[in-house]
């Protein structure tokens, strides 16, 4: 039979990274709570038993023995939490959880085998369906109520500032703002002193993955720094750009996830440079309000059409992939020249779909 | 009366097969762009429905008639200008369906006139078969199309439009994505009711074949280079030259 | 010149990264069955670009004596603009056919790459000038070109995932794969291409 190859990242591995997200969320939750309310708690609880519930019943329906110790659905769960505001309405936690579960994960096996990062696709569904409530964030000072109650009033966020050319002052009370997070936005993505404690954990448990962090923060600020928004100093207007929306979020929590990014330095690097230029770019020209998740996304799906890296074989050696890439051409070649190919004929190669 | 009887129900075996076994949006990929562009509500998706009915039809029949002897390469104009036409033929009914909606609709209706489905149902089948087995191709695949068209187009009308502002034909990925769970549901069903015919749906081996017709009531066997699936009255032989493996 | 040209190529990038029309739905079938055959995948976006290119000029030069006759409906647009493309097409065939000698393979691919959603629909979603329709037909090809490279990495994915659940191998794991994709790049052109 031979050995088998290690394609996937490991169970071990999945489960730790899995494990480290999921505790640095409740440490982001904490510090959103103290800034917000209890209505981040319900949040996060709403999305948790959300994702719990269709979790279990999709793969009890499945009929498939499903270990929950990968805390895979948890870390989405969480993520996608921190990553809404505060004063959004619970349908939207829930279904942004639902559709991470049942959408971006269940149809292509689990957490360690889908192409697309579960939270990211549940966060970005319901930006899509729901911009208002995704992206109404609560004034400072009218936190701990849903966006629904009476008398909530919308803050003005660093990206309005930015949209309108203007910027917070880096003044000791600007900073200070910015370092707590008292500034409108989503929960877990406003406050820098939280986010550098991220990176710390980060940097003792797992520096690899801050190459593609590191790569995504400093080509959007390269970005900003040639393409200014704002009018005052050039160190204002990066530093405006970075913490603004969920940039700095997105890098140490999304964009280094090691299911869909590259195993390998230099690829992680490339992939996290381009992502944040994609962010940037998204910013300037999108619809979305916030779009630094979907450029999460569309690296997911760019990064295995023009390398040809999948989730799948991301750890085999760079011959065997472009071997592999050969004889799938020439699998695809022998049944469009030789044999007459059923226009259905999608996926000759499956016949069937037995487990190999 | 036997004979009637047998004809009958072969022909509702292969509607029903060629509808539902081997639909042609969720085993075989084609008419997708109708369905996510066009089928925002149920009266679009029935109006999308009888626009590709018409318009195969015309096609299959042509096709089957008068351009046999065409090289393939010629044969797909003469399908998009057929389409056209059909289209052209339909403009008040369309006029009346679309009315009200956005100025895309009418453009999806105009382009079901070179929609692949219909190039793809005459190159495979209608090219190499009689025209009654061709009507029946038809129906069966504007059958299929029909079902997926106006399930899509009431998921988009009664559980898209009431969730959001947002109106549905704007959200393509919503009809890919409910378009991937009935396939993945039709899929569980095949292999549930019809495992025999589970291979087919992705080797499709039997589509490429000739296959033998077995009339009961007149014991007599007669070739008919048809392609549909039709495994249960059917025997299968490979079209190739070579027979098929293990048989 | 310049100014034009960059117009040209402004509308070519807009039509490139922003209208996501296979991922719309526009031409959706054409990529994915070309998405099977990636050897051809340039071939397919080559021949995409001239048709799209072909008719929408054509259709735009031709757009001032058919508006002189009488008020059009769509459908009325639809059967002149296919004949038009029948007439570009079998220029373009009998030239692949008799000058460059093509094999029967090639002329086949060459019907689908000519009568198709994407290519039909360019002359209804280009601007009203000459110079849009050029730059939107040629950054129509190349989004064609760079839709099926992504749906072909989906596809690779998919066959290499030996974890899908058995229900889902095969088309219903493509076209979720493909609701993501469109999901994703709905942050760009928010929605379909018309709408």
């Amino acid at each position: 039979m031979g050995k088998t190859e290690k394609t996937l990242i490991s169970k071990k591995e999945y489960r730790s990274y899995n494990t480290d997200t999921v505790l640095l969320s409740v440490g982001l939750l904490a510090v959103g709570f103290f800034i917000n309310g209890s209505t981040v708690l319900y949040q996060a609880a709403v999305c948790l038993f959300s994702s719990a519930i269709c979790e279990y019943l999709c793969f009890a329906l499945m009929l498939r023995k499903k270990s929950f110790t990968d805390l895979g659905f948890i870390a989405s769960a969480l993520l996608i939490a921190l990553l809404l505001p505060s004063s959004a309405p619970l349908f939207v936690g829930a279904l942004a959880s639902a559709f991470a579960v049942i959408a971006a994960k269940l149809p292509f096996g689990d957490g360690r085998n889908a192409p697309f990062l579960p939270a990211a696709a549940g966060f970005c569904f319901v930006a899509v369906l729901f911009p208002e409530q995704t992206f109404t964030y609560a004034a400072e000072g009218f936190t701990a109520v849903f966006s629904s109650a009476e008398g909530f009033e919308k803050g003005k966020t660093l990206l309005d500032m930015l949209s309108e050319g203007n910027s917070i002052r880096l003044n000791l009370f600007g900073i200070s703002r910015l370092l707590s997070g008292t500034l409108p936005g989503a929960t877990g993505t406003t406050s820098l002193l939280a986010l550098f404690g991220v990176f710390l954990y980060r940097m003792l448990r797992k520096p690899f993955t801050l190459l593609s962090s590191a790569s995504f923060i400093v080509s959007a600020a390269l970005f900003a720094l040639l393409f200014p928004r704002v009018n005052t100093d050039i160190i204002t207007g990066i530093i405006s750009e970075l913490c603004a929306g969920s940039l700095i979020f997105t890098a140490l929590m999304l964009i280094n996830d090691p299911v869909t990014s590259p195993a390998k330095p230099l690829r992680a690097i490339a992939y996290g440079f381009i992502g944040g230029i994609i962010s940037m770019l998204l910013r300037r020209f999108g619809s979305i309000y916030d779009p630094c998740v979907f450029s999460v996304l569309i690296m997911n799906l760019l990064w295995p059409a023009f390398t040809g890296e999948t989730v799948s074989n991301k750890l085999l050696p760079k011959a065997k992939v472009r071997k592999q890439k050969r004889s799938d051409q020439k699998r695809s070649e022998k049944k469009a020249v030789g044999e007459y190919v059923p226009a259905y004929d999608l996926f000759s190669e499956e016949k069937g779909g037995a487990d190999e | 009366m036997s004979r009637i009887k047998n004809a009958v129900l072969k022909v509702r075996t292969s509607l029903f097969k060629g509808a539902f076994v081997h639909n042609p949006v969720l085993t075989q990929a084609t008419g997708i762009f109708a369905i996510v562009c066009g089928a925002i509500s149920l009266r679009y998706g029935i109006a999308l429905t009888l626009t590709l009915g018409a318009t195969l039809l015309l096609c299959e029949a042509v096709a089957v008639l008068l351009l046999k002897a065409l090289p393939r390469w010629l044969r797909v104009a003469f399908y998009a200008l057929i389409g056209a036409g059909v289209v052209y033929a339909l403009d008040p009914f369309i006029g009346i369906i679309s009315s009200g909606g956005t100025r895309a609709l009418p453009l999806c209706f105009c382009l079901m006139g070179v929609n692949a489905l219909i190039a793809v149902r005459c190159e495979r089948f209608a090219v190499k078969s009689k025209l009654r087995y061709c009507m029946v191709d038809a129906f069966s695949t504007t059958a299929g199309f029909g079902a997926v068209a106006i399930a899509i187009g009431l998921i988009n009308e009664f559980a898209v439009g009431r969730l959001t502002d947002i109106p549905a034909g704007r959200l393509p990925f919503i009809a890919f994505l409910v378009l991937g769970f009935i396939a993945a549901v039709h899929k569980a069903v095949i292999k549930k009711f019809y495992p025999e015919e589970q291979s087919d749906t992705f080797s499709m081996r039997s589509s490429t074949d000739k296959i033998v017709f077995r009339d009961p009531g007149l014991g007599k066997k007669k070739t008919n280079k048809a392609a549909s699936g039709f495994s249960e009255d059917y025997d299968i032989i490979n079209l190739r030259g070579a027979e098929r493996e293990g048989e | 010149m310049l100014e034009i040209f960059s117009r040209m190529i402004s509308y070519a990038l807009f039509a490139l990264l922003i209208q996501t029309t296979v991922f719309g739905g526009i031409g959706i079938d054409e990529g994915v069955k070309a998405a099977k055959k990636p050897r051809y995948l340039f071939m397919y976006g080559f021949w995409v670009s001239f048709f799209s290119l072909s008719l929408s000029v054509t259709a735009r030069l031709a757009s001032p004596l058919l508006e002189k006759i009488k008020p059009w409906s769509a459908s009325q647009d639809f059967l002149c603009y296919t004949l038009m493309l029948i007439f570009i097409y079998i220029a373009a065939a009998l030239f692949c056919r008799y000058i460059l000698h093509a094999n029967r393979k090639y002329m086949n691919s060459l019907g689908f790459c000519a009568f198709n959603s994407l290519v039909m629909s360019m002359p209804a979603i280009n601007g009203g000038s000459l110079v849009s329709a050029v730059g939107t037909a040629l950054g129509a090809g190349a989004a064609f070109t760079l839709s099926v490279l992504i749906i072909r990495g989906g596809m690779k994915h998919i066959n290499l995932n030996r974890h899908i659940p058995e229900i889902f191998r095969g088309t219903p794991a493509l076209y979720i794969y493909i609701s993501l994709i469109a999901l994703a790049l709905s942050c760009v052109s928010g929605g379909t291409v018309f709408i």
